[in-house]
């Protein structure tokens, strides 16, 4: 995992808590003894050595790289959080002189080259202490300096350096139209970063911090919610999304497998996620629902539980993967919960090829206590994530009209000269709408094919 | 007292006859006829009138040789069996013995009183003997002696010594209450070796009779039992010994004991050899209620009486008249002890299986390795086997060498958790020709590439240890290594598949960025818009493919296996007798290989061709797109380079072009913009296509029970009633279960009605 930038370091940080706790490791890396009630159940079937290594001592150790600028998060997270003696302190990287990159793209991306050499040695470092690197997963935002920035630069990087590993990020997307984002430049951010998720990446998690807001605020009843209740929220998705890695079982044990099936065509690799039943540590008390199969999944294809703000009731899926977690989930269950969403034509998919909902199960880790027999976890491609993007899009063109603030860019080299760089990351998104609205239609085989098909 | 004189010579001349031998005047000759020489015509015979002995002695003498001659008879009987004691059975040396205390007991002692009389000079009337007093006194022993004559005759020729009894047995139906005794007498003399073979193979488990006296043999093909028992591997439940119910007399034990006390022989061999329990005993000691009982109930016998008790006897129907035949408390005595043996040694065999010989992680073993169940590993060792199978088939490729692969496998993943005695039974086998055994294997080599495709021939092999055999027996194997076949297969094509979406991954970024590089115009550059195209149809192509695997792989993972398991697990967990374990696993593996759509349709719109025909489709594609990719991928790698020097050139500050070699390739994008390859890859993908359809079609008829030809049938002539639901497959009988997950499985492949069979519904 590399961990970019403020918000990246806080959703990284989140993300192995909620690691660790499904593995029963404790704050110090070493093994938790299982609940006394389920000792003597099976054997620990879990891999904690996907995201873990362990050290000489015995202790757990993340394969993690937390990487910023700025001291502050990577501090709290590794130093004085709880889980300070988690992580290696070699993989800590913090600029030397520790300034950030102010929110500004262009600083981070260039310091992101300033610092190659070093970030590179880690990663070759954490790479061979793998037996089988499937690819790496990079967490950042795309709105702020260094995540998106440096995060950027990053991925480039990575596809030079490792052209074989599969690339996955867990990109959280500004909070744009309630008007309380601290960023004003975050839609130039934006576009730049998005041009290289598109490019660069195999598979971009796409955190909606709109949505993430609206399910706190609309499921789980908090007012206000604050970032650590969304990171909380980012936590469980990305621990969700990674069950049938750390839990094998027959199907979905490769990163490969599991995207090769959600992204049919390469550029379309923006998924969306949503997590049902919600639930926040020590958050309100989110009432205890009925959780069956059914009810689950037909959740999980409710818009309102979707982690983007885009209407899925609009366009249609290009696929979509269920992970009902649950122990002794009955597949007979799923038919129907299955058949029924059919019945009810909840779910549109593309006109162009088969699809259908992929539903895999996978066991719930005997170290947490919930209070839901089945909770299930949703990952799915669909093309109103164009939606998402053509609101970027527009705020971008909002701003760029004005040449807003454009100065603190002119300052770094890669715009000193002309700012071909913001125009052609605008095209390579539209292109990326476009795609997926062409996603939409019957006639996708040709799109591309004669110039202005759409 | 001449009269008496003469009496008394021709009363010798009687006692001799009587014991089979010839005297001077009554004699019989080789053909065994009697002759009467009455030289001296002291007998007058011929003229009873003269006749010192009076009217009727000739009848006299005549009984008496009559008795002499079955006497003779059962002698002969008696010193055949005798002389070939080698060759002749335990039962018929029984029989002979008894035979002959009966006629010591019975015969020689009123011989011998007569005898003496006749030699006492004492001339008590009482004690005087006449030919009369002696026809008299003999006609009880005569009746005797005919009726073991009648049975002895009987028996020449019968060598096997059930059939001895058995023929004892018929003799003892009798209505003759006396006969019925005598027989039943002789009758549990002689059954008791066999009754001794009974109690030795029943308590025992060992044979003492030859091959075809008991109805308990070994199997003709493992001979040398003890060698097999001492290795490791072999010694089956079901191929050790044989049962010939017909060798069991008649009348002795009803079906049901016959196979009970088999088993529990069969029980006993296989705790002493199998488990390797040698010391292990079946317990009858008193304080089971069963058989203490039964002791107090029987008058003790001193050396047999344990037989007695545990009901190793034969037991004439006796006490008639009480109403109670005894010869079923017989039985029910023989029953209890053996139902009870039953019991012990199922529980133990069951429990010794279960837990000492981890009969679950084994199965559980086999689950994960041979039919997928530890994805983790099994995608661990796709990835690190794939280029050594891919390289090519033949002889170059050895288990050994896989095995290595094998185990790095077992320690990068999770397998490794599993109980050493499971991992070290895992194995690699190069299934060839010969090997091949009777399954049919799931081959999936493409036309040219010939049987020797190393893909194909990969098995992972699981050598099942000892006692577990009985259970996951030879038969067992091949239906693991059959299903085996086909979920490799069906994981090598999603491996493959997953490896050109990695590589259409990697040419599409790569594409973008040379059309970014040298500023194309996306809409307008035509090379570019037909490279795109191409790998976009690839992608689709791919999607419908994966699509379809998906959805296989789900069906037959979360549907077959699983439920399968479940039921497995819960019948291993109730099963009280290794039968019952056996019949849980046999059934296990019908159910999956009737599952998963292998089952044994022949013809060409058999669910098992459609699938194959499918999955070689997939492959054919994904060999296309490797060539494609593999030519086009060196030359990205080479314009990368080239790029790069471009780089560094311009950073040097020199003019960072490119050589014209590689502007020139990307001009033509690596050869992707090739509009033969598009065709190759939309006929493909429309081959596929209708293979799938027709895969839904086939998958629809059997979940609705009409036959394709009736459903059209059906269509032309709707008005016509004997076309409505004719139930076709009668060589596949799939029960509900079935038909629900194939329905599922229907459903799901067709979940957004793409294939567009929503018509049907």
């Amino acid at each position: 995992t590399l961990q970019v930038g403020q918000c990246g370091n806080q959703i990284g940080g989140e993300f192995w808590k909620q690691l660790c706790l499904e593995h029963g490791i404790a704050p110090d890396g070493t093994l938790v003894d299982l609940p006394t009630e389920q000792q003597n159940a099976t054997i620990s079937d879990d891999r904690k050595d996907v995201f873990f290594y362990q050290s000489d001592d015995d202790r757990y150790v993340p394969r993690a790289l937390l990487i910023d600028l700025e001291p502050r998060v990577v501090n709290k997270v590794a130093h004085s959080g709880a889980y300070k003696s988690l992580f290696n302190p070699e993989n800590l990287f913090i600029a030397s002189d520790g300034g950030g990159a102010g929110n500004n793209w262009a600083s981070g991306f260039r310091q992101g080259g300033e610092h190659e050499e070093q970030v590179i040695d880690m990663m070759d470092r954490e790479a061979d202490n793998s037996d089988s690197l499937e690819g790496f997963v990079l967490t950042h935002s795309i709105a702020g300096g260094t995540g998106s920035g440096m995060g950027s630069y990053l991925l480039e990087k990575l596809q030079d350096h490792f052209p074989k590993k599969l690339v996955t990020t867990y990109s959280v997307f500004p909070n744009w139209d309630q008007s309380q984002s601290d960023v004003v430049v975050q839609p130039y951010n934006s576009v730049l970063t998005l041009k290289r998720l598109t490019l660069h990446a195999d598979a971009v998690v796409v955190l909606d911090n709109t949505a993430l807001n609206r399910i706190a605020e609309d499921r789980l009843r908090i007012t206000n919610p604050t970032v650590d209740h969304l990171n909380s929220l980012v936590a469980t998705i990305m621990a969700a999304s990674t069950t049938t890695l750390r839990y094998p079982g027959y199907m979905n044990n490769d990163l490969i497998g599991l995207l090769a099936s959600l992204i049919p065509t390469p550029r379309c690799h923006f998924l969306m996620s949503g997590y049902t039943p919600l639930a926040v540590e020590d958050g309100a008390p989110s009432t205890i629902r009925k959780t069956t199969v059914l009810d689950v999944m037909r959740r999980l294809s409710q818009p309102k539980n979707i982690m983007v703000s885009a209407d899925t009731r609009t366009g249609c899926y290009i696929s979509m993967l269920n992970i009902i977690q649950g122990n002794d989930v009955d597949p007979t269950q799923i038919h129907k919960a299955l058949q029924r969403i059919r019945e009810r034509q909840l779910v549109k998919f593309i006109p162009w090829g088969p699809a259908s909902i992929q539903a895999a199960l996978a066991r719930k880790s005997p170290y947490l206590k919930t209070r839901h027999k089945v909770s299930g976890f949703l990952l799915a491609n669909h093309t109103s994530m164009a939606e998402l993007f053509q609101t970027l899009l527009h705020q971008y063109d909002v701003i760029r009209k004005r040449n807003a603030f454009m100065d603190v860019y002119k300052r770094e080299p890669m715009f000193s000269e002309n700012l071909d760089e913001f125009d052609d990351s605008r095209e390579t998104v539209q292109q990326l709408v476009n795609e997926y609205q062409a996603c939409e239609k019957e006639g996708y085989a040709n799109f591309g094919i004669e110039p202005n098909a759409d | 007292m001449a009269n008496r004189d003469s009496e008394i010579l021709v009363l010798r001349e009687c006692l001799y006859t009587l014991q089979g031998m010839n005297g001077s005047t009554l004699y019989f000759d080789k053909e065994e006829t009697l002759h009467i020489d009455d030289l001296d015509g002291k007998f007058a015979i011929s003229n009873p009138s003269q006749s010192l002995l009076g009217q009727g002695a000739e009848e006299a003498l005549r009984s008496c040789c009559q008795a002499g001659w079955y006497y003779g008879r059962i002698q002969k009987y008696i010193a055949k069996t005798k002389n070939n004691s080698l060759s002749s059975s335990p039962v018929a040396k029984a029989l002979a013995i008894a035979l002959e205390d009966f006629l010591l007991d019975n015969y020689h002692s009123l011989l011998a009183s007569w005898e003496s009389k006749l030699d006492s000079t004492n001339d008590n009337s009482e004690s005087i003997i006449s030919l009369r007093q002696l026809v008299i006194k003999l006609r009880e022993p005569t009746q005797q002696l005919r009726t073991l004559a009648v049975v002895v005759d009987g028996l020449r020729g019968i060598e096997r010594g059930s059939e001895i009894l058995t023929a004892l047995i018929q003799h003892s139906w009798h209505g003759d209450s006396r006969h019925v005794k005598l027989v039943q007498g002789l009758l549990q003399k002689a059954s008791q070796p066999w009754f001794d073979a009974l109690y030795l193979w029943t308590t025992q488990g060992t044979l003492i009779m030859e091959q075809d006296a008991f109805f308990v043999a070994k199997y003709e093909k493992t001979e040398n039992i003890e060698r097999v028992a001492s290795d490791d591997d072999v010694l089956n439940w079901n191929d050790t010994f044989v049962l010939h119910a017909e060798r069991v007399p008649v009348g002795i034990m009803d079906e049901n004991l016959i196979k009970l006390s088999f088993t529990v022989g069969k029980g006993i061999n296989f705790i002493r050899h199998c488990l390797r329990d040698s010391g292990w005993k079946l317990n009858f000691s008193e304080h089971d209620d069963n058989i203490s009982s039964l002791a107090k109930e029987d008058v003790i016998q001193e050396n047999d009486s344990k037989k007695e008790i545990f009901g190793y006897r034969y037991h004439p129907p006796r006490d008639l008249v009480d109403g109670q035949h005894s010869s079923t408390r017989h039985k029910s005595k023989l029953s209890k002890t053996l139902h009870l043996a039953e019991g012990q040694i199922n529980s133990y065999i069951v429990e010794a299986l279960r837990e000492r010989h981890n009969l679950m992680d084994h199965l559980r073993g086999l689950k994960q390795f041979l039919l997928l169940g530890q994805g983790d590993f099994i995608s661990a060792l796709l990835e690190s086997i794939y280029p050594e199978l891919e390289r090519g088939g033949g002889g170059n490729i050895h288990a050994y060498s896989l095995m290595g692969f094998v185990d790095n496998a077992l320690k990068s993943t999770n397998a490794s958790q599993l109980p050493s005695w499971v991992l070290e039974r895992l194995s690699v086998k190069i299934m060839n020709e010969n090997q091949k055994g009777s399954m049919s294997r799931f081959r999936l080599s493409l036309r040219g590439e010939g049987d020797d495709n190393a893909w194909d021939n990969f098995q992972l092999d699981y050598n099942v240890p000892g006692p577990i055999t009985a259970i996951v027996h030879d038969a067992a194997m091949d239906h693991y290594h059959q299903v085996f076949s086909f979920l490799w297969a069906l994981k090598r094509v999603e491996f493959l598949l997953n490896l050109t979406w990695r590589q259409s991954t990697n040419l599409n970024h790569a594409i973008i960025s040379f059309a970014q590089y040298h500023a194309i115009k996306i809409s307008s550059h035509q090379p570019y818009a037909q490279a795109i195209t191409l790998l976009r149809r690839i992608s689709m192509a791919r999607q419908s493919m994966m699509h379809f695997i998906t959805n296989l792989k789900s069906y037959l993972f979360f549907e077959v296996l699983e439920g399968a398991w479940k039921t497995l697990s819960a019948r291993i967990e109730q099963g009280d007798s290794l039968d019952d374990l056996i019949q849980a696993h046999d059934d296990y593996l019908k159910e999956i290989i009737q599952m998963s759509l292998l089952f044994n349709e022949s013809g060409d719109a058999s669910l098992g061709s459609q699938l194959y025909c499918l999955l070689s489709l997939v492959l054919k594609f994904c060999t296309l797109q490797r060539y494609l990719f593999s030519t086009t991928t060196k030359k990205v790698e080479k314009a990368t380079s080239l790029l790069r020097q471009a780089e560094q050139r311009s950073n040097q500050g020199e003019w960072g072009f490119t050589s014209p070699a590689e502007n020139d390739e990307t001009e033509r994008f690596f050869g992707l913009s090739d509009s033969t390859q598009l065709m190759q890859v939309i006929n493909l993908s429309d081959e596929f296509y209708l293979a799938t359809q027709g895969l839904l079609e086939r998958l629809h008829e059997i979940t609705h029970g009409i036959s394709g030809t009736t459903l059209s049938s059906s269509k032309l002539s709707s008005d016509s009633n004997n076309s409505v639901g004719k139930i076709i497959s009668p060589t596949v009988q799939h029960d509900q279960l079935n038909i629900d997950s194939l329905q599922f499985l229907t459903f799901q492949l067709d979940f957004s009605g793409f294939y567009k069979l929503d018509d049907g519904r």
